[in-house]
């Protein structure tokens, strides 16, 4: 044959010839052992995953295969594993074997917690998915196990972690309402529970839609609920709620719960303080009138000092001798009168300081009445104490 | 020849069976190779043989399912290929039996290298593109001619552009040949005697080949003999003629599959794929220009050819020049040819023959003719043939 240079037909029949390079005979050698390599690859994967797999035949439930994770975790070995029914170490929640015909009844793949019995731990728990397959003519079950041991602690320590933050928040007297950015609750508390029952004369649902809570109770007539709703900032209101003759007085403090820069939650603190004004008010009533003996006080002083200073002129001109044996009992009018001017200076202050925390009314006279048969009808405090 | 080819050759075989029932393995050997179900290929005329059952019963005594695919025409298309194909993997198949002739064991080819390889049959037009084997293939064929049994071709037709294109790759040599002569006597004779043309070419232009070898050189040579020997116009209907053609397709198989082929071939696969003509045929009306333009090259051969087919070449020394047209006489004979029609008779134009070289010179083969033509060779072959 003539060389390469000179023919055009040198590579071409070349590989007529089977002289090219892939020119061979068929053979499945070279595609079987490339398949072989690829599943020993994948062999490698499956035994180093940190998870128990096992091949499983059905229905007779034989393990016909299993990774090396199943026999290291299970600390047993494989002759003690292969060709043993699966029921023998997998168990589900109560304790009970698992029934791979049970099992398969509920579907083709399905999720359990289960247990698996483990040499060196006893019974580790697991969550076991486990999907039939048809390979041929025969049914397998491939069953992988993950240990949840540390998922299991972690969700102990949630439950503890949320029974406390629950018993805080049921420990709390003001209402706690928590809502979602459309105004449905998540989670509310016994104190509101108890408020809700009040306030509307009916039992609590699951899920409340504020807006309608703010409806029944009458809080919706004030602009200022839509504007506390509305707003994205924290901040408070102050609200009558009136039951026929009766009125509580009830500070609504909303906190939001910003997530990403997304208002998703609200939480809404309800806090009953009709008590708290009726005594402001009561106690305004009680500093108003001290004031008012207090003035009266101070010209009582005026009213001493003149004619004490007059007596004292007059027997000093007429008497020079009793002037000096009264001049003590006079200084010491004098001194009385001067500390009863200190006093008055000093309670000065007290009464601005009333007069700047007390100068508006949350009650108005007339709701006083209203609001001390709420405190009398819910025992909100000592009725005894309270009488308008 | 003053001494033996020494040049680099190779020699690949499938495992075959031969001799009477031989069909009847085929159940067996699918058990042998563990197959579970296998694609059954076949066309409806071999739908319809008695002689089918025995293949089937194999099968399903050895407890082997199967799935039957029939739409197989004549020249098999890419589109029957991915058909055929697709029923293989949708119906689970893992192995394929092909009962039938040159088409039926072609388009079983095309399916297993689309089953295994996947993609479009047409990406694999060409030599050595096929990169995995394809599933075990049982072969049964139903002429003696073709080969596709025991060779590394397969000839794919795409109809939309009139043409035929090979698939080569010794990855298409078949597994295993059933070669039994009982369904070549349910042939219809234009394809009985089509084939055995077919055989006849492959063994000459594999003998004569510049690819082939001492071991090709003795296939080719003893089959044209046995051709001669048993060659008659209604050989399959005589078990022992037909028997003796059929082992002479395979001698003429394991050479040219080895060995190569040559112009007739790529001169035929023109032809074909523009006329749908059967292909026996078309080798045969090309023949004669063809042994012309080679003789020069390899005049020990082609004299040795016409020694066989009793043209006296001591005796009576013939000018070269006058073989070709005695041997084609003598083919003529043997085959019951009345005449030899010129392309013109068959639908060719003259339009038509820059398309036909084009092709001829596109078409593998030509690589191991004995002479390497040029286009205006081939033109001049063609205008002459018309
Ligand atoms: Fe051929």
């Amino acid at each position: 044959m003539k060389d390469a240079e000179n023919d055009p037909y040198y590579e071409l029949r070349k590989k007529l010839l089977g002289l090219g390079d892939s020119s061979f005979r068929k053979t499945y050698y070279p595609v079987l052992r490339h398949k072989q390599m690829e599943l020993e690859r994948f062999r490698i994967i499956l035994d180093h995953i940190n998870d128990i797999v096992f091949l499983i035949s059905y229905p007779d439930g034989i393990i016909v295969d299993y990774n090396l994770r199943a026999i290291e975790k299970l600390g047993l070995k494989p002759h003690e594993v292969i060709s043993r029914e699966i029921s023998a170490f997998l168990f589900d929640d109560l304790g009970k074997p698992v029934s791979l015909k049970a099992m398969k009844d509920k579907g083709e793949r399905i999720l359990i917690r289960a247990e698996i019995a483990c040499r060196s731990c006893g019974k580790m728990p697991v969550e076991a998915d486990l999907s039939f397959t048809k390979y041929g003519d025969e049914i397998y079950c491939a069953i992988v196990c993950r240990d949840i041991t540390e998922r299991i602690q972690m969700e102990r320590l949630i439950l503890d972690s949320e029974s406390q933050y629950r018993t805080t928040i049921e420990a709390i007297t003001d209402g706690i309402l928590v809502i979602n950015s459309s105004g449905r609750s998540i989670i509310y508390n016994e104190a509101f529970r108890d408020m809700y029952i009040r306030f509307t004369g009916e039992e609590i649902p699951e899920k409340i839609d504020v807006s309608d809570f703010f409806k029944q109770t009458g809080l919706s007539e004030s602009g200022d609920i839509h504007a506390l709703m509305d707003s994205m900032d924290s901040g408070e209101i102050i609200g009558k709620v009136l039951l026929d003759d009766k009125m509580a007085v009830i500070e609504i403090k909303k906190i939001p719960i910003i997530h990403e820069f997304r208002h998703e939650q609200s939480v809404l603190i309800i806090r009953d303080i009709t008590l708290n004004s009726v005594l402001d008010e009561l106690r305004k009533d009680v500093l108003y009138q001290l004031n008012r003996n207090m003035e009266q006080f101070a010209i009582l002083n005026d009213e001493i000092r003149n004619p004490l200073q007059a007596l004292s002129g007059t027997v000093e001109l007429k008497n020079p001798a009793l002037a000096g044996e009264i001049q003590p009992f006079i200084n010491e009018i004098n001194m009385i009168v001067r500390r009863l001017d200190i006093g008055w200076l000093e309670s000065e202050k007290v009464r601005s300081m009333i007069k700047r925390h007390y100068g508006v009314s949350v009650l108005e006279k007339d709701e006083i009445r209203d609001a001390v048969h709420y405190i009398r009808e819910f025992r909100l405090g000592d009725e005894n104490t309270i009488n308008p | 020849m003053t001494g033996y080819n020494r040049a680099l050759r190779k020699f690949v075989s499938p495992e075959f069976i031969t001799g009477d029932g031989a069909r009847e393995f085929a159940g067996r050997y699918s058990l042998n190779f563990n197959l579970k179900k296998v694609l059954f290929v076949t066309d409806p005329n071999i739908e319809k043989c008695s002689w089918l059952s025995h293949v089937i019963d194999s099968i399903t005594d050895n407890g082997v399912e199967y799935e039957v695919f029939s739409s197989v025409t004549e020249n098999p298309s890419v589109d029957e290929v991915m058909e055929g194909a697709d029923v293989f993997s949708t119906t689970g198949c893992d192995g394929i039996i092909a009962a039938g002739g040159g088409s039926v064991l072609d388009c079983a080819k095309g399916i297993g290298i689309v089953a295994e390889n996947g993609g479009h049959i047409s990406g694999y037009i060409g030599l050595d593109l096929i990169k995995n084997p394809m599933p075990p293939l049982i072969c049964v064929p139903s002429t003696a001619g073709s080969s596709a049994d025991v060779s590394q071709y397969a000839v794919i037709s795409d109809r939309s552009r009139r043409t035929k294109r090979l698939i080569v790759s010794k990855s298409l040599v078949p597994d295993v040949s059933l070669l039994d002569p009982v369904p070549l006597s349910t042939l219809p004779r234009e394809v009985a005697v089509n084939s055995a043309m077919d055989a006849l070419i492959h063994a000459i232009e594999g003998y004569c080949s510049n690819g082939s070898s001492p071991v090709t050189d003795t296939f080719g040579l003893n089959s044209v003999e046995m051709i001669i020997r048993n060659m008659s116009p209604g050989y399959w209907k005589d078990p022992e003629r037909s028997f003796g053609i059929m082992i002479a397709s395979l001698y003429a198989g394991l050479c040219f599959s080895n060995a190569g082929l040559g112009l007739i071939h790529s001169m035929s696969h023109a032809l074909g794929g523009l006329t749908g003509m059967n292909h026996g045929y078309s080798s045969f009306l090309v023949a004669r220009e063809v042994l012309e333009f080679n003789m020069d090259a390899h005049l020990v051969k082609y004299r040795t050819i016409a020694l066989k087919f009793g043209i006296d070449c001591k005796e009576k020394r013939y000018e070269n020049s006058e073989l070709p047209g005695l041997i084609n006489e003598k083919i003529m004979d043997i085959f019951g040819y009345e005449e030899r029609p010129g392309l013109a008779d068959v639908g060719i134009l003259e339009d038509d023959v820059p398309e036909l070289v084009q092709r001829t010179m596109e078409d593998p083969c030509i690589a191991t003719n004995p002479r390497l033509p040029v286009a205006e060779d081939i033109k001049k072959m063609y205008l002459d043939l018309l």
